[in-house]
Order: structure tokens, then C-alpha cells, then sequence
């Protein structure tokens, strides 16, 4: 059975034991405590939302707010949260230092255990992410606040730290905005850093291949975990991943073009074991559930990366028309690795 | 999915630790080198470090001064080789998109080169704060800081600079405004904006760069009577 039509059996079998338990309670043969009324609601909710992501079913568990009511929702916000910074503001400048980050911490803590409460509650999902983006920029801000505090200078690792939260925030709250732009961000800052450890400008990595590798996995990272969007959406995401990185896998041999394998060096390997981190990943996810381009794609990012580790090894040692046979029999192990994944995808399609 | 929220909290929560650490770090293993400044070396701010100025990071209670002045002094900035050492290029079109880099720099308060620059200047005028040598690494610097008393190794940005034909490298502190203690801010406060005219320093501030190369104010200690 599909999972779509699971799904729709899990809406309907939902529906019918909220109707069932509203008609026994009505005749006196149920009494449920509002403790269990609510744990039983509040779990449904998260059931319906997820199956509402993951199959793009629509079992929404309250209706939707008014846009009045959600303007008027973000107006509040914005004007509470510059009443609360110009309040700080006035007083910030006689609280110790130590009471300063204290109050910085707490910043990013309250939209985020706000924004889960709303969540595992049911609210309109307008005021689940006006909280979460709220949580996101408070996190920001803090860590703005916090460096200046402690005269350290803003450097790449805050980015890829707000970064991270925004994705991880984004998923949870089934954002994919968010997701997707946390995940960006800290993609771009960890090619920084690379870029840094490398001895190099960031501009200067640029010029080479090693940015495609970083923006695949990102690309790849949105349309595996954004729980959110459509299916055809998420293979494309995927898609367009492994097409990035993939290609730099062919780049490694190239010096110059890649602080991969070709170079030498910490940055290098740290970047080497992430590609195949990432193609290992791609392929396992894929079997899984049953991504067909992903496990595809992964098996070649391996492959390729044994072939080029091999390449480099072998570079000089064989004469050119043995490497170039080797080359060949590698294409065709390829081609039968690419036949034997069809039947375990096929297998795994067929169980589950 | 309650792994994503647990995540997200062990970010803010590693986040501050990792940036309580360092500074941990920095205060326990001071490098050779202090700075002893005056009021006059210093851009004072009464009514800096609000939380607002905090975000928006130009308005903070203290900032440094500084002047790029390589060593030798006079010789001029050597551009070519600091360039090269930076990953920069000598051709100004290459540079154009070049991002600027972190470095190492040699601060200096007194010393030769100071006594230096400072003869050339008006009577009156205050002493400036040097930078007066640039690394990727701290290492080369280190020599130059001799016994430490007026010499300090600090966190820069380094970005080619077109002067003329020429590229050079320009050079400016990573983190040149300075958060203090609430008593030292109330100090500051109570001093009030500095008098008009020729500037007779109030107040002295000790400043130490640790062992990561973030500056510390140690102590800032008022002047009984101001300095002529």
C-alpha cells in the first residue's frame, strides 16, 4: 500500500475516534479527565500535522486564523518586541556585564519555547512561525550582543551557528524557508571557514570548486529534511544537490580546482570525508525510503571519489592505456553496482 | 522531531558556552603586552554601550585610536611580499573582488616608533597608538614584542589597498571598540564629555590582549588631576 493511502486511512481512523469519543461521552460510557482529553488532542494534532507534511494531506486540527487577526498578531509582536529593546536599552548601560549576557541567553529562549508551545498545541501556523523567525533573530542578535560584550569579533562560526538554528528550528516547525535559508547560511559559512583554514580569501574560493561541493550538500539537506513541501519539490531540491556535487568529485584530480584530495592538508580532509560522509548518506537515505536519485547519486559520488583516490595513488606508477583499461573496467563495476541497487530499491519497494 | 528542538537549544546553549570559554581562555593566559593609555589615545564615548549601540557595533564605551605605521618607521608599508603572504595579488584588478583576511598585528603605545611619529606632530597634540607590523600568524611578530610593557600582539583585518600604482595592504583592528565593567561605564559617565580645547587626559586605561588576542580593559583608573 502507498504511503499516501496510509495516510488517508490514518486521517479517517483520527476522525472517527474523535466522533466515536464525542458520541459515548455524550451517552455517559466515556468519561475521559481534561488531562487525557488534552494529552489524546494534542497528539492527534501532531500526528495530523505530520501527515499533513508528509503527504500533503489536509487534516488541519483548528481552522485557520483570520488575515486580520494575523496582522494584527505581527503589528503586536513587532511593537512589543521594540518596546522590550527600547526598555533594555535605557537600562542596559547600568546592568553588570555578566547580567547583560544573562539577559541576551534568555533572548532567543523565549520566542522558541513559545513557538514550540503554540506548536504542540495546534495554533495557526502563521503564529507558530512568526514566534520561530522571532526566536531565529533574537539568536542573532545575541550573539551580536554577547561578542560585543566580550569585545570578540563577529566571525564566520557566528553565522554558521545562527545558521544551523534556523534549519534545525525550521524543520522542527516544518518551515522550509527557513530551512532552506539556515541551511544556506551555514553552508556559505563553513566555506568560509574552510576557505580560512585553507590559508586562502574566502573570494579566493571562489575561483575553485569547492563552494558547488558545500551548496550540493545544502541543496541535497533541503529536499531530504524540509518535511513540508510537495514531493515533486523535494526530489527536485535533492536533484539539483547531487547534481552540484557530484560533478565536483570529478574536480579532485584537478589541482588547483578543489582543496580536495589534490591538496594536502587538514581543510582538505575535513572536506574529503564530508563529500563521502554525504554520498554515504545519500545512498542509505535513498534505500530507505526510497529515493531512487539519491541512492543513484550517492553510489556514484563513492565510486567516483574511490576512483579518483585510486587515480591519484596510480598517477605515474601504470603505463597511460592500463590506466585508461582500468578507467573502462571501473565505468563497467559502475554500471553493475548501478543494476544491483535497481533490485534492492525494487525489493525495498515491494516490502514496504 | 523533538531531536530538531533539542538541537536547536544545544546550539544557543553551546554557542554562549564556546564564547564563555574563549573569553575564559583569553583572561588566563595573558600574552606579554599591555597597554597604558591615556584619555586622549581613546575615542570615549559617556553615553556609549547601549544595547542598541551594542547591535549596531559603532557607538561603544571606549575605542581605540590607531594609526598604520609599518616598521621601519617611515619605510613605507612593504607591500609586495605581505601581499603575496596574505593570498592578496600586487595586480590592483585582481584585488578589486579581494575580501579582506584576518591577521595578526604588533600594536604599539610607546617605543621608538611612537617617539617617532610623535616628534612630527604639533605641540599638544596627543601620542598616537601604532600598528606597526602585520602577520597571517603570530609567530613572526612575536620578537618584536620584546619586554612587553607598551607592545601588544591584537586581531586585525588586512585588505589590499590601491595607493597611486600601488597596492598596499590596509590594515585596522578586528575588534577596536571596547566593552567595559557597569563601574567603569558609571566612571565614564560622571566624567562627562570632555572639555573643548587642547585635550588633558582625565583618566588612564590599561588594556591587555590575551591569549585568543581579544582586548580586555584590566583597570581604568582616574587621573586626580588632570594630565597638561
Amino acid at each position: 500500500m502507498s504511503p499516501r493511502r496510509d495516510a488517508e486511512r490514518r486521517l479517517d481512523a483520527i476522525a472517527g475516534f474523535r466522533e466515536e469519543a464525542r458520541r459515548l461521552e455524550a451517552m455517559g460510557l466515556l468519561n475521559l479527565g481534561p488531562a487525557e482529553k488534552k494529552a489524546i488532542a494534542s497528539y492527534h494534532d501532531e500526528v495530523l500535522r505530520d501527515l499533513e507534511a508528509d503527504a500533503g494531506l489536509k487534516g488541519s486540527a483548528r481552522p485557520a486564523a483570520p488575515w486580520t487577526m494575523r496582522l494584527a498578531a505581527l503589528l503586536g509582536a513587532l511593537t512589543l518586541g521594540g518596546i522590550v529593546l527600547a526598555l533594555l536599552d535605557r537600562v542596559w548601560g547600568g546592568l553588570a556585564s555578566w547580567l547583560q549576557i544573562a539577559v541576551a541567553l534568555v533572548a532567543p529562549l523565549v520566542p522558541l519555547l513559545l513557538a514550540e508551545a503554540l506548536f504542540r498545541t495546534g495554533r495557526d501556523r502563521f503564529f507558530v512561525l512568526l514566534a520561530t523567525w522571532f526566536a531565529v533573530a533574537a539568536f542573532a542578535l545575541d550573539l551580536r550582543i554577547v561578542t560585543a560584550i566580550l569585545n570578540h569579533p563577529m566571525d564566520f562560526a557566528i553565522v554558521l551557528a545562527v545558521g544551523a538554528f534556523a534549519a534545525a528550528l525550521g524543520h522542527r516547525h516544518l518551515d522550509p524557508l527557513l530551512t532552506a535559508a539556515g541551511t544556506f547560511a551555514a553552508g556559505a559559512a563553513l566555506a568560509a571557514i574552510v576557505a580560512l583554514a585553507d590559508g586562502a580569501t574566502a573570494a579566493a574560493l571562489l575561483h575553485r570548486a569547492d563552494p558547488v561541493l558545500l551548496l550540493g550538500i545544502a541543496a541535497w539537506s533541503v529536499g531530504a529534511f524540509a518535511g513540508r513541501w510537495p514531493h515533486v519539490i523535494r526530489f527536485g531540491w535533492r536533484l539539483a544537490g547531487l547534481l552540484l556535487a557530484g560533478p565536483t568529485a570529478l574536480l579532485l584530480t584537478v589541482r588547483d580546482a578543489s582543496l580536495l584530495i589534490a591538496a594536502a592538508g587538514s581543510a582538505a580532509a575535513l572536506e574529503s570525508g564530508l563529500l563521502a560522509l554525504f554520498a554515504a548518506l545519500a545512498l542509505f537515505l535513498g534505500l530507505q525510503r526510497g529515493w531512487r536519485e539519491s541512492a543513484h547519486g550517492g553510489l556514484v559520488i563513492l565510486w567516483l571519489l574511490a576512483i579518483a583516490v585510486a587515480h591519484r595513488w596510480l598517477t605515474g606508477a601504470l603505463p597511460a592505456p592500463v590506466e585508461g583499461l582500468l578507467l573502462l573496467l571501473a565505468v563497467a563495476i559502475l554500471f553493475g553496482l548501478g543494476r544491483l541497487l535497481n533490485g534492492l530499491l525494487a525489493t525495498a519497494g515491494e516490502r514496504s | 522531531m523533538t531531536g530538531c528542538l533539542r538541537i536547536a537549544i544545544g546550539i544557543v546553549l553551546l554557542a554562549h558556552l564556546g564564547l564563555g570559554l574563549l573569553a575564559a581562555y583569553n583572561r588566563l593566559g595573558p600574552e606579554r603586552g599591555t597597554l597604558l593609555l591615556d584619555e586622549c589615545r581613546l575615542r570615549v564615548d559617556p553615553g556609549g554601550g547601549g544595547l542598541i549601540a551594542a547591535v549596531i557595533g559603532h557607538r561603544a564605551p571606549l575605542a581605540l585610536v590607531t594609526v598604520s605605521q609599518y616598521a621601519p618607521a617611515g619605510s613605507g608599508p612593504p607591500a609586495a611580499e605581505r601581499l603575496a603572504a596574505f593570498g592578496f595579488s600586487v595586480d590592483p584588478e585582481r584585488n578589486a573582488k579581494a575580501v579582506p583576511r584576518r591577521a595578526h598585528v604588533l600594536v604599539e603605545a610607546e617605543g621608538p616608533h611612537v617617539d617617532a611619529v610623535s616628534r612630527g606632530l604639533p605641540p599638544g597634540a596627543p601620542r598616537p597608538v601604532l600598528l606597526v607590523d602585520v602577520a597571517p600568524e603570530a609567530g613572526p611578530l612575536r620578537p618584536q614584542l620584546g619586554d612587553g610593557r607598551g607592545r601588544a600582539l591584537a586581531r586585525g583585518i588586512v585588505a589590499p589597498l590601491r595607493k597611486g600604482d600601488a597596492v598596499i595592504l590596509g590594515l585596522r583592528l578586528a575588534a577596536p571598540h571596547l566593552a567595559i565593567a557597569a563601574a567603569d561605564r558609571a566612571l565614564l559617565r560622571r566624567l562627562g564629555e570632555r572639555p573643548a580645547g587642547p585635550c588633558r587626559p582625565r583618566f588612564v586605561a590599561e588594556i591587555a590582549y590575551g591569549a585568543a588576542s581579544d582586548p580586555l580593559v584590566r583597570n581604568l583608573r582616574p587621573l586626580e588631576r588632570p594630565l597638561p
